[in-house]
């Protein structure tokens, strides 16, 4: 039984990569091509372990010493990773929801400058995707703009961003 | 004390100025729960993009300093770190206040933090004409082999999957090759797109990374995290007292927090658990701790800011982070041409100097805002995540945008956010990716210079490059022996 959904998704497009990057190392001068040709390897084959593993349920289960996760208390500790949470349907929507309004914000910033994209991309958020007050998101998205307009292009002189 | 001639550099008006704002951002940062040192540097970076190096220094280092200040003031009063490497303040800081004694807890933290911060400080300074010694018998073979090393101990260590860990860290080398090829100068992986030419940008990555990421996290919080906080601010006499009717409980603690520190990756929680837990079984008393003992806040706060100078030393001599804040750091400098490794103990010496000085000033603003200000500052608890996300990716595009005014880095900085969303959901370590990343250059350069100068045999005829072949092949293998033990244990 085959297994697709978003982690498994995730780790063929790491794989993906590490093939794009192997690929593009055939015309490459053998100096140049050495070093990312062995890591590159390297990611070859691990990512191709996670994506098999992510892929298939069975292949998980052989490999199951690979998937194991060492315990706060196994673990010398460290920053970083947070280990899987079970999702809701919600959560899904909810994290394409806020990249989607990232995207959108990043496309105002081409369009009509920073400034602009800032006032407008708040108000949207605080509006309709937080669902606050009319005047929360009037004040605040304005707030924050003009804060950005007097630090970076009355302070810095950064003109660019308007 | 190489610092001290370094000190009236830093006294001067305006960079004080400069601290006293950027302490008062770390703070902030540090009292929002989950947001911690490394994101108030990735905050702060774009905006020293117009200062001089050394300006960007203080603005930098004293952000970062300030921030694990600012995480024990949250752990203490609502019983919520800041950062994980405070977890363990709330121990004994949260039973403190409920018993009528935050004002006390809070202000033995505070000086324990700021002790143990020069104190580990000065063992940096210290150690630096040692290292300087050491670093001047280091070669390519070694250099390429400390550069391995370090990606394959926090590969590993890194909390959660170690197989992931080692991917994330191989995914963030062939991140670092995109760019200009170092032998021939042409471009390398950049698919006929001319943004990436230069490379995958360091500082796109860090901003999306963890402040996008951590933006995502908090626009989930619909409830803000604490209710009313009654306490006063200022000094409690009872708390400096403290420190030092427990002082050789505070030199232990900051002895592990900087010896945990040096090794990159192992700081951090690992040296405060390790401060607390060495405070447990060294005490008379052991069962007060957990209720309110105010040996665990000393503990846990001397460790966690003497770790700082453990941290820099790799940082600053070898050029491997020791931690994410310092691959970001690395990354801050870098983008002023200044580049960490051999040459800030011998050519440079003097900027790592007043680094160093600056980081023992901004110790003490940090304390004084504290002390003042850090109660009242713990209203931003009050404010809800989903009302501070779009705020900081306001912050975290304005900052990418705001560097060079190329579009690219916005697009770079949203697409590493999304990433770092993933990984951080699947268990993959962003952590590894951006060390990797840092390190990924010097790895194939000391590798091309290792190959010309002395061959193959250069890995393992040199004592050096030897020794730390052994000490990769340990890390790799130690996980997995770790694991067994622990199953065989009864």
């Amino acid at each position: 039984m085959i297994q697709i959904n978003e982690k498994s998704i995730f780790s063929t497009l790491i794989f993906l990569f590490a093939c794009s990057i192997l690929f593009a190392t055939i015309d490459m001068h053998s100096d140049v091509a050495l070093v990312p040709r062995i890591v590159g390897t390297g990611l070859l084959l691990f990512s191709g372990v996670q994506m098999l593993m992510d892929l298939f349920p069975a292949v998980r289960k052989r490999l199951s010493f690979l998937e194991s996760k060492l315990t706060a208390e196994e673990t010398f500790g460290g920053e970083g990773v947070v280990e899987e949470e079970a999702e809701t349907g919600k959560s899904p929507f909810e994290r394409y929801l806020f990249f989607g309004w990232v995207a959108a914000f990043v496309a105002l910033i081409f369009f009509i400058g920073m400034i602009w994209a800032i006032a407008i991309a708040i108000f949207v958020y605080l509006k309709w995707i937080n669902k606050d007050s009319w005047t929360l998101a009037l004040i605040y998205s304005l707030g924050i703009a003009l804060f950005i307009y007097l630090v970076f292009v009355v302070g810095f002189g950064f003109y660019y961003f308007l | 004390m190489g610092f001290v001639s370094q000190l009236s550099a830093v006294l001067q008006w305006d960079l004080m100025l400069m601290m006293v704002g950027s302490v008062l951002f770390g703070l902030i940062i540090g009292i929002l729960p989950g947001v911690g040192g490394s994101v108030a540097i990735a905050l702060l970076i774009p905006i020293t993009f117009g200062l001089d190096p050394k300006a960007s220094i203080v603005v930098l280092l004293s952000a970062y300093g300030a921030s694990a200040m600012g995480g024990s003031l949250t752990s203490i009063l609502i019983n919520t770190p800041g950062d994980a490497v405070n977890a363990a303040t709330a121990f004994d800081g949260y039973p403190l206040a409920q018993q009528g004694k935050a004002g006390m807890a809070i202000t033995a933290s505070m000086v324990s933090s700021v002790l143990g911060g020069l104190l580990g400080l000065m063992a940096l300074d210290l150690m630096i004409p040692v290292s300087r010694k050491l670093i001047l018998m280091f070669s390519y073979p070694d250099f390429f082999m400390l550069a391995v090393f370090g990606m394959t101990v926090i590969a590993v260590i890194t909390r959660g999957n170690t197989f992931r860990g080692v991917l994330s860290a191989l995914f963030g080398l062939l991140l670092a090759f995109v760019g200009t090829d170092p032998i021939m100068g042409n471009d390398r992986f950049t698919f006929g797109i001319e943004y990436l030419w230069d490379g995958v940008d360091l500082l796109s990555v860090i901003i999306g990374f963890f402040a996008v990421t951590e933006a995502y996290t908090l626009s989930r919080q619909y409830e803000s995290i604490s209710g009313e906080i009654k306490v006063k601010s200022g000094i409690s006499w009872d708390g400096v007292k403290a420190v030092f009717q427990h002082f050789w409980l505070f030199l232990r603690s900051c002895f592990i927090g900087f010896y945990t520190g040096v090794i990159p990756g192992v700081g951090g929680i690992v040296g405060s658990f390790m401060a607390y837990g060495t405070a447990v079984q060294m005490s008379k008393s052991p069962e007060r701790f957990g209720k309110g003992a105010i040996e665990g806040v000393i503990a846990v706060e001397s460790a966690n800011e003497a770790r700082e100078g453990g941290h820099l030393l790799p940082t600053l001599a070898f050029g491997i982070p020791a931690s994410a804040s310092m691959a970001i750091l690395i990354g801050g400098l870098m983008m002023h041409g200044i580049s960490p490794g051999p040459e800030m103990l011998t050519k440079d010496i003097n900027l790592t100097y007043f680094l160093i000085a600056t980081a023992v000033v901004s110790k003490f603003v940090a304390m004084i805002l504290g002390l003042l200000l850090g109660t009242r500052m713990v209203f931003v608890t009050k404010i809800r995540g989903s009302l501070m996300a779009p705020a900081i990716i306001v912050i975290a595009l304005v900052g990418a945008y705001g560097v060079g005014g190329k579009m690219g880095d916005v697009i770079a900085t949203a697409v590493f956010g999304f990433l770092g969303v993933l990984m951080q959901k699947y268990g993959y370590s962003r952590v590894s990716l951006i060390i990797a990343l840092v390190l990924g250059k010097l790895v194939e350069a000391s590798y091309h210079q290792s190959m010309t100068t002395f061959g193959v045999s250069g890995f393992f005829t040199r004592p050096i490059a030897l020794a730390l072949l052994l000490l990769i092949v340990g890390s790799l293998v130690w996980p997995f022996i770790r694991k067994k033990k622990v199953r065989v244990k009864p």
